[in-house]
């Protein structure tokens, strides 16, 4: 049995656009509660081009996560277009979408989310597994050479450092060689030193690749590092640097 | 004192979160409690019911039986002097109605006393004595019960022959208060007076018919004036070949049936109380898990490892009383529940007020296991360290708990096995089932271990979901072990049962065509032997043998008292009571001597004896050594010449011992004749024979097996409804493993679909890791339950073995279903999670 998926399986067909990694059209996120539905994300109008490095920043609340989230498939726009890596997300099923992610993107979390049962090197090669790669695990271990940590594949995300881990999940969002990098504060939970070290080592690598980068950040310093700025404010995009310049 | 004040605050604080996380602990506690009281319960009040209704069961306080109607003078006297007396006999007939139907009837000899205890009922209301009296016309009447009337298709009114005699029948009998003190039943009941049996010419010598002489003692008659009278008549009658049974005793056979089902059940039940301590250690474990945090606090602001010990002991030990208190209140309210719903149904009594001591050792063993199996978590949460509260628990070294832990597990441990000691009647059993469920234990772990150990070394899998299944199996926090064990010991004693059961019903069925005769006929006198054989072989009998049959008891081996003698537990019964003996010229066609030489055709020295191999080797028996038996009231010893190999299933005419034909020169007997016939012939050979030889008893095998049959079937049916809670106790602790990790699983799976995990891909490697657990289990169960069941098929029952492919193919099945259905059942919500809802919350 072959873990693989194919995307004609998955229903999966590519749009011809390929100069943009993401363009959405007027996308809304409205989530339900209790109290009422709540609109987080009220009609963004945003284009990335491939190989651009993009901070998105703006206050608690404002919906800078629920972007990344529509970018990744991981949430579904109620309203509006969502074009990503020349795939259009809306009415995708919760499968074809996760094919969507295994051959297109890699995300870094604050808070890693490694998987606590499975080794680094376990971790760093899941993604290629499930594309049914042959040689997963030394793909894996070449990335997890890649951020230094191949002395330590064998250790459970318990046994490493906030540091290391959080090098354990950009090796993970690398291997399966996406095109885009979803990063959604990698270095909240990390001290400033450490932080520095990860921010090197996800520039280099994104540049290296020519791997559209998209950083969900409060730190300006971070955000600065990035060829283009977004800002958003209670669900609409505020200010958009290279639009501005 | 402070130190357990402290704790029973803390834990009051705690509880006041609810019950979230207990439901499977509390469901195994109250499944195992309850089936443990509930058995005891029902058997206690079964038994006491008997005790109760002994004398009415028994028909007298005391009863005196023996095969020959001839008491001494002194005997008679003795009895007589004991109280009012009633003299019943018992034997087995045939009852028809000629050229139409005939029957295998239990004959009732009563005298004018009869009953003298409880009520007879009859249909139509009458007076015993008018029913059975003989009418003008010289003919006497009988009552008999409604299954004859339907058998034989006649009427109150209508005449059945028995013996030479037409009996008129005046009534059907609805209730006869001493009918299971009979024992083993082969038809139903006719009932005539003393004098009529004269007229049926059914007692002749050498008949076989059980007198006995019931006594109702001057009353109040306390069980201390019963013993007394028993022990006084030891060397008068016991020591004569007689039997004594007091109405302590009243009905042995139910009552062995009853112990035996009793020590079934209580076997299910314990094994389901133990499978659910593997459920219970499971919810402390992870109910501690979750409150790691917790515990990390408390040891931060200063708190002990005693302190945190007893803080969640008292709490678990307040929630596991709730819990044992709804098992023993199970237990309380059997007694009057059954009585309700078994009156009517069951020929026992059902004792309705409350059984004490079975419903409280069910609470006891609820305890102690409780202790046994929560002490080691507990123990160990007591040594959380405070860095926990900054470090993941799954790399977090705790620290072993010191020698009192274990301490009190032993100690727990040894209670349980001495509680069982007084649940099982023989201790050999106790030490097996302790020893069974330990080395269990220690495969089952091992085992789960090994698996373990096997899939982090097993590389080979080419697919990814394959292997992410097989990674599962031994990945840190995996409840590998927990599986294996809680399904494993449930199965295991599925498969050994089953296994038992299929052996047995096998045994007493596919043995029957080829070597089995179709018919036993009894009380044939030997003046019309030859001429009754004929006449079987002209209505298409065929292999018509036979063999003379006296009744006769062992009362001495070698000068020592029968009661007196060592003798093994599978030959005991050669010494118990009347045991059918003949005597031949010659040695049986087929039995192979195994030691000793046959005696010559014209033998005419002292008596001599040929003994059947399995049984002398009971006893102890030597060649030359001597048996004495009383045989007609006669005590004759013979010497042991030979052994003879004797294959009792074989259902041919066997004896233990066959005497020289010297031996009882003179003395009036019958023979007993087998024969075969095709089935379809059967029914034709009956009516052939019934109106020429009235007088002559046809056991129709097939019947016999049948009514043999149904009653195992009926003890088969129970304890597989007992094991069935063994196996949803299992099942309740598979479940209970399977949840304990499912939030780990849901952040799995979300983290596996963010990195392009298909849902089909993660259901594909969910159920491959259910169907490995499953089938490993199955394999344990299908060899530990096969070899169990092996030992007591060849070593106990002395049956031959066979393996069941089906079982064994069954077990797998139910297995493979029961960990794939609750595995994904437990685990459906981690695939149908929302990625980004569990994303944003961690």
């Amino acid at each position: 049995m072959d873990a693989r998926v194919d995307k004609t399986e998955a229903g999966i067909s590519e749009l011809p656009d390929k100069a943009n990694a993401v363009r959405l059209n007027g996308v809304e996120v409205t989530l339900s509660s209790r109290a009422g539905p709540v609109e987080i994300l009220k009609g963004i109008d945003l284009t990335i081009s491939n190989g651009e490095a993009v901070s998105v920043v703006g206050p608690s609340g404002s919906g800078k996560t629920t972007l990344l989230m529509v970018i990744a498939g991981l949430e579904a726009a109620t309203g509006g277009t969502a074009q990503v890596a020349s795939h259009t997300l809306n009415g995708l099923t919760e499968d074809q979408l996760a094919v969507f992610r295994r051959d297109n993107i890699g995300i870094v979390f604050q808070s890693f989310h490694l998987i606590p049962a499975m080794t680094a090197l376990e971790n760093v090669a899941v993604p290629l597994e499930l594309r049914g790669t042959g040689d997963a695990f030394d793909l894996a271990r070449k990335q997890l050479k890649r951020v230094g940590l191949d002395h330590r594949l064998d250790h459970y995300p318990g046994q490493l450092s906030g540091g290391e881990q959080q090098r354990v999940a950009i090796a993970r969002a690398l291997a399966a060689g996406a095109r885009i990098i979803l990063a959604d504060e990698p270095t909240g939970n990390l001290d400033q030193e450490t932080g520095h070290t990860i921010m090197d080592l996800l520039f280099d690598l994104q540049s290296d690749g020519d791997t559209t980068l998209v950083l969900v950040t409060h730190d300006p310093n971070l955000a600065a590092r990035c060829s283009r700025r977004i800002e958003i404010r209670d669900g609409l995009i505020h200010s958009d640097s290279s639009a501005a310049s | 004192m402070h130190l357990l004040s402290t704790a029973l605050r803390l834990a009051l604080r705690e509880l006041r979160s609810g019950l979230q996380g207990f439901r499977i602990f509390l469901a195994c506690l109250i499944l195992g409690v309850s089936a443990i009281a509930v058995v005891g319960a029902l058997s206690s009040a079964l038994n006491t019911g008997i005790a109760n209704e002994g004398r009415s069961l028994m028909g007298g306080d005391i009863e005196f039986s023996t095969l020959y109607d001839t008491p001494s003078s002194e005997q008679r006297s003795f009895i007589a002097a004991a109280g009012r007396v009633s003299k019943v006999a018992t034997l087995r007939a045939m009852a028809a109605v000629p050229d139409k139907s005939s029957a295998l009837v239990e004959v009732k000899v009563v005298d004018e006393s009869y009953p003298l205890y409880g009520q007879l009922q009859l249909e139509p209301d009458m007076p015993l004595g008018r029913a059975l009296r003989t009418d003008p016309s010289g003919r006497a009447g009988t009552v008999v019960e409604k299954t004859l009337l339907a058998r034989l298709d006649v009427k109150v009114g209508d005449i059945v022959r028995v013996g030479n005699s037409d009996l008129v029948i005046n009534a059907a009998i609805v209730r006869e208060p001493d009918r299971i003190s009979d024992g083993f039943v082969l038809g139903p009941r006719l009932m005539i007076a003393t004098d009529t049996l004269a007229a049926t010419g059914l007692s002749r010598p050498g008949s076989l018919i059980n007198w006995r002489y019931r006594v109702a003692l001057p009353q109040p008659a306390n069980n201390a004036m019963v013993k007394t009278i028993v022990d006084q008549a030891g060397p008068l009658l016991q020591d004569q070949g007689w039997k004594v049974r007091s109405r302590e005793n009243a009905a042995p056979g139910v009552r062995r049936f009853i112990d035996r089902l009793t020590f079934f059940l209580s076997l299910v039940g314990l094994t389901s109380l133990i499978v659910g301590g593997v459920g219970v250690a499971n919810a402390v474990k992870a109910f501690l898990e979750r409150r790691t945090r917790n515990i990390a606090t408390l040891k931060c602001l200063g708190a002990s490892a005693r302190l945190v010990f007893w803080t969640y002991f008292i709490e678990v030990f307040i929630v596991a009383t709730g819990g044992i208190i709804i098992g023993v209140l199970a237990g309380l309210a059997t007694p009057p529940l059954a009585g309700a719903l078994l009156s009517g149904l069951l020929p026992i009594p059902v004792s309705v007020g409350i059984e004490p001591w079975p419903v409280v050792r069910a609470g006891l063993f609820g305890y102690l296991i409780v202790i046994a199996f929560a002490v080691w978590p507990l123990a160990r949460a007591g040594r959380i360290p405070p860095s926990a509260l900054f470090r993941d628990m799954l790399t977090s070294k705790i620290a072993w708990p010191g020698p009192a832990s274990w301490l009190v597990i032993v100690i727990a441990l040894a209670c349980i096995f001495i509680l069982t000691l007084t649940a099982f009647p023989d201790p050999r059993i106790t030490y097996g089932y302790a020893a069974g469920i330990l080395a269990s234990f220690a495969i089952l772990t091992g085992m789960a271990r090994l698996m373990m150990w096997l899939a982090s070394r097993s590389t080979g899998a080419r697919s990814a979901v394959t292997r992410l299944a097989i990674a599962n199996l031994h990945r840190p926090g995996t409840p590998t072990p927990s599986v294996v064990l809680s399904l494993g010991l449930g199965l295991t004693l599925f498969v050994s049962l089953s296994l038992i059961d299929s052996n047995i019903s096998k045994e007493l069925r596919d043995n029957l065509p080829d070597r089995a005769p179709s018919f036993f006929f009894l009380d044939v006198h030997s003046s019309e032997a030859d001429q009754f054989g004929e006449t079987l072989t002209k209505s298409g009998a065929s292999s018509v043998s036979r063999a003379p049959m006296l009744r006769g008891r062992i009362v001495k081996v070698n000068g020592v008292p029968a009661g007196q003698v060592k003798v093994s537990a599978d030959a005991a019964w050669a010494l118990r009571g009347d045991r059918g003996i003949t005597y031949s010229a010659t040695a049986p066609e087929g039995g192979q001597l195994t030691a000793g030489d046959w005696w010559p055709p014209d033998y005419a020295g002292k008596p001599l004896v040929s003994f059947s191999a399995d049984i002398a080797e009971g006893v102890g028996l030597k060649i030359g050594d001597t048996v004495s038996v009383n045989v007609l009231g006669r005590e004759i010893t013979a010497e042991v010449a030979n052994f003879r190999a004797v294959d009792w299933r074989s259902l041919q005419i066997n004896f233990v011992m066959m005497f020289s034909p010297n031996t009882f020169a003179g003395a009036p007997h019958m023979f007993v004749v087998t024969a075969q016939a095709d089935p379809e012939r059967e029914l034709d050979i009956l009516k052939a024979v019934s109106s020429p030889y009235p007088t002559i008893t046809s056991i129709r095998v097939r019947d016999a097996l049948d009514a043999i049959n149904s009653l195992m079937g009926k003890l088969i049916t129970a304890i597989r409804g007992a094991n069935a809670v063994t196996v949803l106790a299992g099942i309740l602790v598979l479940g209970g493993a399977l949840a304990t990790g499912l939030s780990g699983r849901i952040y799995d799976a979300v983290v596996l679909k963010t990195y392009g995990a298909t849902r089909s891909q993660l259901l594909r490697a969910l159920v491959i890791e259910y169907a490995l657990l499953g089938l490993a289990t199955a394999a344990f169960a299908i060899i530990a339950g096969g070899l169990s069941a092996w030992a007591i098929i060849t070593q106990i029952l002395g049956l031959e073995w066979q393996f069941s492919g089906l079982i064994a193919v069954a077990t797998a099945l139910v297995a493979l279903a029961v960990t794939v259905a609750a595995g994904l059942i437990t685990t459906w919500s981690a695939l149908r999670a929302n990625p980004a809802r569990v994303l944003r919350v961690d």
